[in-house]
């Protein structure tokens, strides 16, 4: 057995004050009587021989306190199996980021390792055990066994992940397959994730072993790159957003760099459960950005932060149109942007070293090689159209992660007019839809065709006369759209730990990927086309005869950093140096061990209306 | 209701005046006797002269006061435990002695014996109206001291020559031949005596606490440490009965009516059963 909060052990010192109150009540408080020449009779007490005599009261007293005091130190039983009808108990080791944590006995991880071993090996001999790792999904690392050596190595090879926790799956996992089960299993849930967090249903009838203490983090909670998407200075302007996340000021620096040059750290106190925004302007690129904290706090995989600064070119766009409003438009922006340039588009083999093409009006057979831009496109092969074309279009849905709409509020389009409906081609995907006479028409569809991005914009450009920039927010859909289409992020990305990335989005073939512990992650299987981001840091996807895709997974999660416990769970002493484990909440000892302090203290009370026998 | 001691020497308190041997002076005649010279020639009964042509002397005897002394001992037993009351009680009890005898004329002088020796609370009373003297008198200073019955009595044998009832007020808690000898020197001073005895709650059954005591003795300061268990409980209330037991006997062989009052029943408890069954008041 060991205590949930032991520290209310101290108290224990009362139980020497209730000796010393006796000897000192004893000394002190006499009691007046009229005569002792009745009392002469009674044989006077020997206290020369034996200093101090309890009696039925001080030992009533003294229960009530020990009572009331182990009730405040909280114990709890250790899931010893040996008294147990269970045969059967199930470990869920909680694997997720702020099990990293680190305290000052250890990592939160690596202690939770230590008590799920001492409960493997304290268990009687037939005790069957199965293990789940809990981060992002349930994982049954260990079916039910009976081979203690290669449960306990099961338990010690296990790695966290730096994901968010995800604790109710696992343990809906963990009690469904408790319930099939012919024989009666104990389910051990050993996590720092706070037991009265997690929902009744879920936790009822475990034992419970929380871990971690300490509140002691600085978290990177998110970086914003922006950069002018008009005129010549093109450099991003990085803001860097840190949380500290401890009750206390934190003294901590944080460092920027670009391909590993640090260009600039600032020394900085964060206060106490507070956010700073740090500006870093004139990062040149291209290259690696990279922000660190460094005395971070006790957790460290939310003290780095990836990103890539891409490089500033010169764009070359081939438009193919007989309007010439929109090829002044554009003529208009490239002059604006200083880095872009427009030309005519002549198929069948002019243009061909051109960024992107853009198509206004066109029947497309087949898309060109490289990023294409289909303006209203008539019925074609390669794009169908219905020919119809309709005003007064309303934006009803869209898919507000694509980077076409970065920055944009969708909700303050105004109606598309001159919107030519197309059926959205195999390569595509509805990123805006418009509403016309009840039925949903995409306005835009973007996708990879071929090797290559294309997008089609439904509404009419020249007749909507979008392009005369009189509608910023159209006018940032169109240069969103020109950088996607024309991005060189194919071999590089940036992710965030626990999102996957379904590997066909890739365009070559993934034959291995890295990840950033070096290792090798396994494509075999039915999830071999989702790649998991389980751990920060910078993934390589290699495909055969080309250069290698980098993904950088940045580990965010405002929750998880979070990682101090309230006082109530969070179990200080257990984890400090020299503590042994921490322990199985079962949450009901307390109640009645302060049930049994007030009897006794009430057995007391009346015990003290009375006169003993003599003892 | 009047005070009666069914023993005394030679008076009686109220409408039952004692003569007196000393006293040939009075209202009441009471024989005749031959003439001797010097007698006040008012006294010689000048019918019998005519008649028997003897010259007798008429006496008379004076009707004499009887009256009570109330001894109220005031020592510090008398005050423990407080929540006794027994100094309560017993000035209840005095108060209304003095009351029964003032109403049949007959004085009343009350005294404490505390330790500053017998503290006389009036001359003699000898109307009702002056009992609150009586009342704050006794209740004037707190019970304090060592109860020394005899050196009490003899003080206050020293401070009055006027022999009549005697009742001694006190918890007796002192050694039988301490209130035997006050008591007798009281009788031997021609004093009708009665004893009253006041107890507490505490004092016939004492629940201090439980468990281990440290005791002492308001009066002589002395300490006695005791496990208050039920044997030795018994053994303190079979202690206190056989105080009870000499003291109801010693006063009977000695003709001295004696009564326990409980404090914690009220006074008109002791003055309607309690006394008059002992034989004080009837």
């Amino acid at each position: 057995m060991s205590f949930a909060n032991p520290a209310a052990l101290a108290f224990s010192v009362f139980v020497a004050g209730l000796i010393i109150l006796y000897l000192w009540q004893r000394n002190r408080q006499r009691i007046a009587v009229p005569s002792l020449m009745f009392w002469d009779v009674v044989p006077e007490a020997v206290v020369r021989r034996t200093r101090f005599q309890p009696d039925l009261l001080f030992w009533l007293q003294l229960a009530g306190l020990a009572a009331l005091i182990l009730g405040l130190a909280d114990p709890r039983l250790h899931g010893s199996l040996q008294d147990s009808s269970a045969r059967n108990a199930i470990l869920v080791l909680d694997a997720s980021a702020s099990m990293q944590a680190l305290e000052p006995a250890g990592r939160r991880f690596e202690l939770a390792q230590a008590e799920a071993v001492r409960i493997i090996e304290s268990s009687s001999g037939d005790t069957r055990f199965m293990v789940i790792a809990a981060a992002r999904e349930p994982v049954v690392v260990a079916p039910y066994s009976e081979d203690r050596e290669s449960l306990i190595t099961v338990v010690r090879d296990l790695e966290t992940r730096d994901v968010a926790s995800n604790l109710e799956p696992a343990l809906a996992t963990a009690r469904r397959l408790a319930m099939q089960a012919d024989e009666p299993v104990e389910i051990h849930v050993l996590t720092d994730v706070p037991r009265n967090s997690v929902e009744e249903r879920w936790r009822k009838d475990m034992h419970w072993w929380p871990f971690g203490a300490t509140g002691d983090n600085l978290a990177i909670v998110g970086v914003e790159t922006s950069s002018a998407i008009l005129g010549s200075d093109r450099n991003p302007v990085v803001h860097v957003i840190v949380r500290n996340f401890g009750r206390d000021d934190k003294h901590a620096s944080l460092s920027v760099s670009v391909d590993g040059q640090v260009a600039a750290t600032e020394l900085f106190t964060a206060k106490p459960r507070s956010e700073q925004r740090f500006q870093f302007s004139g990062l040149t690129g291209p290259g690696l950005f990279e922000a660190s904290l460094q005395d971070g706090g006790a957790l460290a995989v939310d003290d780095r932060w990836r990103s890539f600064i891409p490089p500033t070119r010169q764009l070359r766009i081939a438009l193919a149109s007989s309007h010439p409003e929109l090829r002044g438009a554009l003529e208009r922006i490239a002059d604006a942007s200083g880095t872009m340039s427009v030309e005519q588009w002549e198929d069948g083999g002019g243009g061909k070293d051109v960024d992107l093409v853009i198509l206004h009006r066109t029947a497309v057979a087949d898309l060109p090689d490289r990023p294409t831009l289909l303006i209203a496109p008539k019925d074609g092969a390669d794009v169908p159209g219905e020919g119809d074309v309709y005003n007064r279009v309303e934006v009803v849905d869209w898919r507000d992660d694509h980077a076409a709409l970065r920055g944009i509020d969708p909700q303050l389009f105004h109606t598309f007019r001159g919107v030519r409906p197309v059926t959205v081609p195999s390569w595509g995907e509805t990123v805006l839809t418009g509403l016309v006479g009840g039925r949903e028409v995409p306005l835009l569809v973007a996708g990879r065709a071929g090797s290559h991005r294309a997008a089609i914009v439904a509404p009419d450009l020249a007749e909507e006369g979008l392009l005369p920039t009189n509608s910023e927010t159209n006018l940032l859909l169109f240069l969103n759209l020109l950088d996607w289409l024309t991005a060189e992020a194919d071999w590089l990305r940036v992710v965030r730990t626990g999102e996957s990335l379904n590997l066909d989005d890739i365009p070559a073939t993934v034959s291995r990927v890295i990840d950033p512990r070096g290792r090798d992650v396994d494509l075999s299987g039915e999830s071999r086309r989702s790649l998991p981001f389980d751990h920060a840091g910078t993934y390589e996807l290699h495909s055969p005869g080309q250069a290698p895709v980098l993904l950088f997974a940045n580990f965010q999660d405002a929750n998880e950093s979070d990682i101090g416990r309230p006082p109530s769970v969070a179990h200080r002493a257990e984890l400090e140096p020299g503590a042994t484990t921490s322990a199985a909440v079962t949450g009901k000892l307390p109640p009645f061990l302060y049930l049994s302090a007030v009897l006794l203290l009430i057995a007391e009370w009346l015990a003290a209306s009375r006169v003993p026998a003599d003892g | 209701m009047r005070i009666h001691v069914r023993r005394g020497t030679t008076l009686h308190p109220g409408n039952n005046p004692v003569s007196s041997a000393t006293q040939d002076s009075g209202l009441e005649f009471s024989k005749q006797r031959p003439y001797v010279p010097g007698d006040d020639l008012r006294h010689i009964d000048w019918i019998a002269l005519a008649r028997q042509d003897t010259t007798l002397v008429k006496t008379f005897r004076a009707e004499r006061e009887a009256p009570l002394h109330i001894l109220v001992d005031h020592s510090a037993s008398m005050a423990v435990p407080p929540e006794d009351e027994k100094p309560y009680a017993a000035v209840a009890i005095a108060t209304c002695l003095a009351y029964v005898s003032l109403r049949n004329r007959d004085p009343v002088r009350v005294a404490t014996m505390d330790q500053l020796g017998t503290q006389q609370i009036a001359p003699l009373l000898r109307h009702p109206n002056r009992l609150q003297m009586v009342v704050d008198g006794i209740t004037a200073r707190p019970p304090s001291g060592t109860t020394d019955l005899e050196r009490g009595i003899d003080g206050y044998l020293r401070l009055t020559r006027l022999p009549g009832i005697a009742i001694v007020i006190s918890d007796f808690f002192v050694p039988a031949e301490n209130y035997q000898r006050a008591l007798r020197r009281l009788q031997a001073g021609g004093y009708a005596v009665a004893a009253i005895r006041v107890l507490g709650r505490q004092d016939r059954d004492p629940t201090l606490r439980t468990g281990r005591l440290r005791l002492y003795d308001v009066e002589t300061g002395r300490d006695r440490i005791i496990d208050l268990t039920l044997q030795n409980r018994a053994r303190y209330l079979r202690a206190l009965e056989d105080h009870n037991e000499v003291l109801s006997g010693w006063c009977a062989a000695n003709a001295i009516p004696v009564c326990v009052v409980d404090t914690s029943q009220p006074p008109s408890v002791a003055m309607i059963d309690r006394l008059p069954r002992a034989g004080i008041l009837r």
